[in-house]
Formats: structure tokens, sequence, C-alpha cells
């Protein structure tokens, strides 16, 4: 029995093996089509990309590679959302942006325990629908801590969708 | 005949399935060995219990966990037998994959541009990290920003308290339960 165990775990692992490499390989090959299918000026843009990327510290391609993960395994939906969101901090004026990064940067300079506390709390929130989620954000500090204008920017940031 | 092949012989004597001249034999002997007769006595003795017993129904749980049993060593048997069978074939198919990961690996070589000027316009790029890394260079701003733009999501939050905290504000007097 515990002979049986132990081949079926070095096949387990075996199998994990295999399906990560076919993944890789499956990755590549997208890839590939990608490359092939763009422009000049798109490869030119992706080159500058690389020089950039090539001379990025290893914590940064970590952090930007665990992105790519986490983005990755969202909805559709919250994938759409996130890039909207994107869009519009992007078509801030860059001193409107710095400032709506400050205060971003509060959730980010947060221990991990207290990040942790605060996704669960927020999974929660999640649950609420839109209208409750509004009225909670309306009724929170934060909401009421922003100038008329940063709460414009912030209601386009937190519901780009809408 | 010695005691010993008496003693032997006394289930067939009980049983009346001797010869006669064997029957006659045992019976003399007897007359004369206490030892022998002894033993015959138990023998009779002993046919006349087993005759006593009577057949009598299994209890319910009895058979039910002798029956648990039967069964869980028969699923004990068909896992030894499938265990194996199932180990093989994973591996089999986990080598598959990856010989097929391996031989495709080999067989992707992209040329980095169409044209021979963007080949030398970038001669120091590494091909295969480019292609490798591609999904991540071409949207590498983005994904620079995703961390960023999930931590909007919670900003509400960090400075509300908790639903803990506010349950203990909320019972900060003492609660007298009568």
């Amino acid at each position: 029995m515990t002979r049986s165990m132990v081949v079926l775990l070095t096949a387990a692992f075996v199998l994990l093996q295999g399906l990560s490499a076919h993944a890789d390989e499956a990755m590549m090959r997208r890839n590939k089509i990608l490359w092939e299918s763009m422009s000049s000026e798109e490869k030119d843009r992706v080159i500058r990309s690389y020089h950039e990327w090539k001379s990025s510290p290893p914590q940064r391609k970590e952090r930007i590679r665990r992105n790519y993960d986490t983005f990755n395994d969202l909805s559709p939906e919250e994938k759409r959302m996130l890039r909207a969101r994107y869009r519009n901090l992007n078509s801030l004026r860059p001193s409107v942006r710095e400032r709506v990064r400050e205060k971003i940067n509060r959730v980010e300079s947060l221990p991990p325990e207290n990040r942790a506390e605060i996704e669960k709390r927020y999974l929660k929130e999640r649950e609420r629908s839109a209208d409750e989620r509004m009225r909670h954000l309306q009724g929170s500090r934060f909401w009421k801590d922003l100038s008329d204008e940063e709460r414009d920017i912030f209601k386009k940031l937190i519901n780009p969708m809408e | 005949m010695d005691c010993r092949n008496i003693q032997r012989l006394l289930p067939a004597y009980q049983d009346k399935e001797l010869t006669g001249a064997q029957v006659r034999e045992i019976e003399d002997h007897l007359l004369t060995c206490t030892a022998c007769r002894d033993m015959k006595s138990a023998v009779s003795e002993s046919w006349s219990n087993l005759g006593a017993w009577e057949d009598s129904e299994v209890p319910r749980r009895a058979r039910e966990s002798l029956m648990s049993c039967v069964s869980r060593q028969r699923k004990m048997l068909w896992i030894k037998i499938a265990l194996p069978v199932a180990a093989t074939l994973v591996i089999i198919f986990g080598l598959t994959i990856r010989y097929m990961g391996y031989r495709n690996e080999g067989r992707i070589q992209v040329p980095l541009a169409s044209t021979d000027q963007m080949s030398t316009e970038h001669a120091d790029v590494d091909e295969d990290e480019l292609i490798a890394d591609l999904h991540i260079l071409q949207d590498e701003e983005f994904f620079d920003a995703v961390e960023e733009l999930v931590s909007i999501d919670y900003l509400p939050l960090v400075e509300e308290p908790s639903q803990t905290e506010t349950d203990e504000q909320r019972s900060s007097l003492p609660v007298i339960v009568t």
C-alpha cells in the first residue's frame, strides 16, 4: 500500500511537470503567434519594453509576474473593470494622478496582517448590492475627507463601469 | 494393536465404520485397557454433545460486521490493483506531455522581425527571452499597476474600524445577565 502511494505521488509529480511544460509551451506558441501578428511599430514598442524589463531589478520583475497571475485569475468582468480603472487613472492630470497615488499608497504601506484583514472585509463588502456599497462608501471616513473633485475622481475609479 | 492405534480408530469405531475383525479387536482391548476405555468414553460423550447442538441464527450485528469486513477487504483489493495501474497511466501521460513540450520547445524558433533591418537594429535582443515574456512585455505598465488598481477597492475600508473593533466599542459597558 505504501509502495503504491509512493508510485502514485511520483506519478502525480511527473504529471504536474508535464502539465507545467505543456502550459509553458502553449504560452510560447500563443506569444509566437502574437508576435508575428504585430506591426513594426508595436514590435519596436515591445522591444523597448524588453530593454526596460531586462534592466529592471528582480523584485520588480517578480512583482509584475505576480500581478500578471493575479490578473489572470480574475473573472472577465473584474478584468474589464481593472482595465477601465487603469484607463481612468491614466486619463487624470499628472498632478491629480500623483495625489490619487498618495492615497493608494496608504493601502500599499499597510502591514501584511492589516491588509489581509481589509481584504477579508472587502470580500464581505462585495456581497452587498451596488446601491448598498455606494451608501457604505458615502458613509465612510475616507469619502467624507475627500473634496468634491476628489469624490468625482474616486467615484470613476471605484466604479469605472458605471 | 497397541493403544495408539486403538485410540486412532476410536472415532471410526464410534461411527461404526470398521470391519468386524477390527471391532472385535478393539472391544477385546477395551476389556483390559483402562486408558483406552476412558478415551472411548470421552469420544462417545463428545459425539453425544455434538448431537445436542442446534443450528441457530447468526446475530444481525455480527453478520453485518462480518459482511462490512469482507466488503472492506474487497475494496482494498481493488485499490491494490487500481492504484499501480492508475499510477502507471499517469506517469505515461505525464511523460508524453513532457516529451511533447520538449519537442515543441525545440521547434519554436521565431524570427525576431520580418526584415533584416530589424534584426541588425536589435541584435542585442534575446529572441527566446522576448517571446517567453511577450504576454507581459506588451502590457508591462498595466501589469505593473495591477496591485495599485486592486488597492483602490480597499481605500474606503482603510480608515474604517473593523467589525470586531466596533463590537468591542459597543461592549465597553458590562452587561449583567439575570
